[in-house]
């Protein structure tokens, strides 16, 4: 009898793999054979498809039907390789012309009455698919939104497999790509209900949020409960832009894989917040998995904000588990199955009340901890992941004085955010040329080489790294706070006033 | 291919045909149905049954004296639609 060929997308992490699917429908025994490296739910598929083509009204051929998708090597998991699965039985079968679909990538779940259920991981799977170049694919009618985000590629929602298979075999053209405005579709940035003025007393740890946003450092607040340092990590994602378009992609296809994106706005263009509870296993902080591994908190907040409440109260290895993220911008996990690099490039908030019973010690009030119970505390927090942060900053209680003092001074998040753009603006244009956008992502060679300060500005810094208080790392996190104060001050380069200031919120000695 | 013998019989099952085709012995299921409605009767014969089938080729060769050089397994499928037959050889299901 005959064989088809028809194409499909695996993902491997979050970028999407070319996998080829061939029917071949032959003489012997009944029976449908699926070769290929399958899990389970693609093993399944074998009874989705035959149900999917009955309910159709389309003949399953009484015959020896061999399924293979290639590369044989690659683990295929999932269902969405259901719909090429049936493209390329009917195709052998005769029904539909083989050529037709021999370009096409097919995505999609058939429902035993042949209808196409959505799938996760369409963004990245139709980014994979269009590395092939100016392809059609055909994916299920509920992600269509989500898969026209990938531009110069012919989309074909389509809601069940009678009406694919009318459309093969009429052997009309492909449908013109969806009119699809990428800004119309964009959801109206909503008028976040939290704002920074809410916080009242608290104007170094104001001023140190804003310095995090314009650069994408990473911040540590350390204080007594009630004095808002959840209120003020909340607030950050108010003070940061909307992501540039290659971001949004990445953000929105990791949220794909991870199965979390909103069914009705498939496009994520604001940094996301994410703010793991403090049981939260290191699978779930950096990704993991048995069979399918899927990107942890870490990656779900690629280009946003990871906010670790109660950081101390995470178990120590799921904290140092954040230090490779931290300083190279990805995560690697590895399973047998095989490794996957997920992107987590995030800024990281980190709070801590400073012991466990958390009353104030300043005033004289009734800390009940012994000073072995509060060392032990904070030394969770281990050397290597506080060098990583680049400013710490103490909160305290403020009296009623200062908070009714502070009242008029405190600014809205659209005042600081309109700073906050124009000092990443600064920064951008500086780093033209490079693929660095934010002082937080500069290496630590470049900044050396290229965007070193003055001598004069660098003499308090080089004092600390002789005495042995600042570590190589940590020059290198001063430099680059410095860098993010001048641009937000509006300096050509950080003068002695910017590294001081980056070298006292390092060593968090404000108060 | 000559009929060595049918519906032969013993304690563990039944072979429906017993033939010769040149050197090899072929034991032969035939299956028949009448509609579809539970399924067609080539897939009706199951892994299983096929396995059955040759264990049973092997009983019935310890009755003989004679050899053969290879052992087949055929499915033979007769199926009736609207009192017309329509009948499919499978040689060689194993």
């Amino acid at each position: 009898m005959a064989v088809a060929r028809t194409r499909s997308v695996a993902l491997v992490g979050v970028t999407g793999r070319s996998v080829e699917v061939e029917a071949d429908v032959g003489n012997g025994l009944a029976g449908i054979h699926l070769i290929g490296l399958p899990d389970t739910a693609l093993s399944e598929a074998r009874e989705r498809v035959r149900s999917a083509m009955v309910n159709s009204h389309y003949p399953w051929p009484d015959a020896r039907i061999t399924v293979s998708l290639f590369p044989a090597s690659l683990p295929k998991r999932g269902s969405q390789f259901d719909l090429a699965i049936a493209v390329a039985i009917l195709g052998a079968a005769g029904v539909i012309p083989a050529e037709r679909i021999a370009e096409p990538f097919f995505l999609g779940e058939l429902g035993l009455d042949g209808r196409l259920r959505p799938v996760r991981g369409v963004l990245p799977s139709v980014l994979g698919a269009a590395k092939h170049g100016e392809v059609t694919v055909v994916i299920p009618a509920a992600n269509a939104a989500e898969a026209a985000l990938v531009p110069d590629v012919r989309i074909m929602p389509v809601s069940d497999l009678r009406q694919l298979v009318e459309w093969l075999r009429k052997g009309d053209d492909p449908p013109e790509s969806l009119p699809f405005d990428l800004t119309e579709q964009m959801p109206p940035t909503i008028a976040p209900a939290v704002d920074l003025s809410d916080v009242v007393g608290q104007p170094v740890a104001r001023r140190a949020l804003e310095v995090c946003a314009a650069g994408g450092h990473n911040l540590w607040m350390l204080g007594p409960p009630g004095t808002g340092k959840t209120l003020l990590a909340e607030r950050l994602p108010t003070l940061l832009p909307d992501l540039e378009l290659d971001h949004a992609l990445e953000v929105t296809a990791i949220h794909s894989v991870a199965g979390v994106l909103p069914p009705n706005s498939p496009m994520i263009n604001r940094p996301p917040f994410v703010s793991p509870h403090h049981t939260a296993t290191s699978a779930a902080i950096v990704g993991g998995g048995s069979a399918v591994v899927r990107p942890g908190a870490v990656s779900l907040a690629h280009r946003g904000v990871l906010f670790m409440d109660e950081a101390p109260e995470f178990p120590r290895h799921v904290l140092d588990a954040l230090r490779q993220p931290l300083e190279s911008g990805q995560v690697t996990v590895s399973r047998a199955a095989g490794a996957v690099t997920f992107p987590a490039r995030f800024i990281m908030v980190m709070a801590a009340n400073p012991c466990p019973c958390a009353q104030p010690q300043d005033k004289g009030d009734s800390c009940t901890c012994t000073p072995t119970v509060r060392r032990r505390y904070l030394g969770r927090l281990s050397g290597p992941l506080i060098d990583r942060i680049d400013m710490k900053v103490t909160v305290s209680r403020s009296s009623r004085r200062e908070l009714m003092a502070d009242r008029q001074f405190v600014e809205s998040s659209k005042t600081v955010a309109a700073r906050v753009l124009t000092a990443r603006e600064r920064a951008a244009e500086r780093l033209s040329g490079t693929p660095w956008r934010t002082n937080a992502d500069i290496p630590s060679s470049a900044l050396h080489a290229d965007y070193r300060p003055s001598d004069e500005a660098m003499k308090q810094v080089s004092s600390c790294l002789d005495s042995g208080t600042l570590s190589a790392r940590g020059l290198d996190r001063v430099v680059r706070v410095a860098w993010t104060l001048a641009d937000l001050a509006g300096k050509p380069k950080p003068g002695p006033d910017e590294t001081g200031t980056a070298l006292a919120l390092w060593m968090g000695l404000n108060s | 291919m000559e009929i060595l013998d049918r519906n032969w019989r013993c304690r563990h099952g039944e072979i429906d045909i017993i033939a010769e085709d040149g050197p090899a012995l072929v034991v032969v299921e035939v299956k028949t149905r009448s509609s579809r409605s539970h399924g067609t009767a080539l897939e009706s014969v199951r892994p299983a049954k096929l396995s059955r089938l040759r264990m049973l080729a092997a009983q019935w060769l310890t009755t003989q004296p004679r050899t053969f050089q290879t052992v087949r397994v055929d499915v033979i499928a007769l199926e009736r639609f609207a009192g017309d037959y329509s009948l499919r050889h499978v040689r060689g299901a194993i």
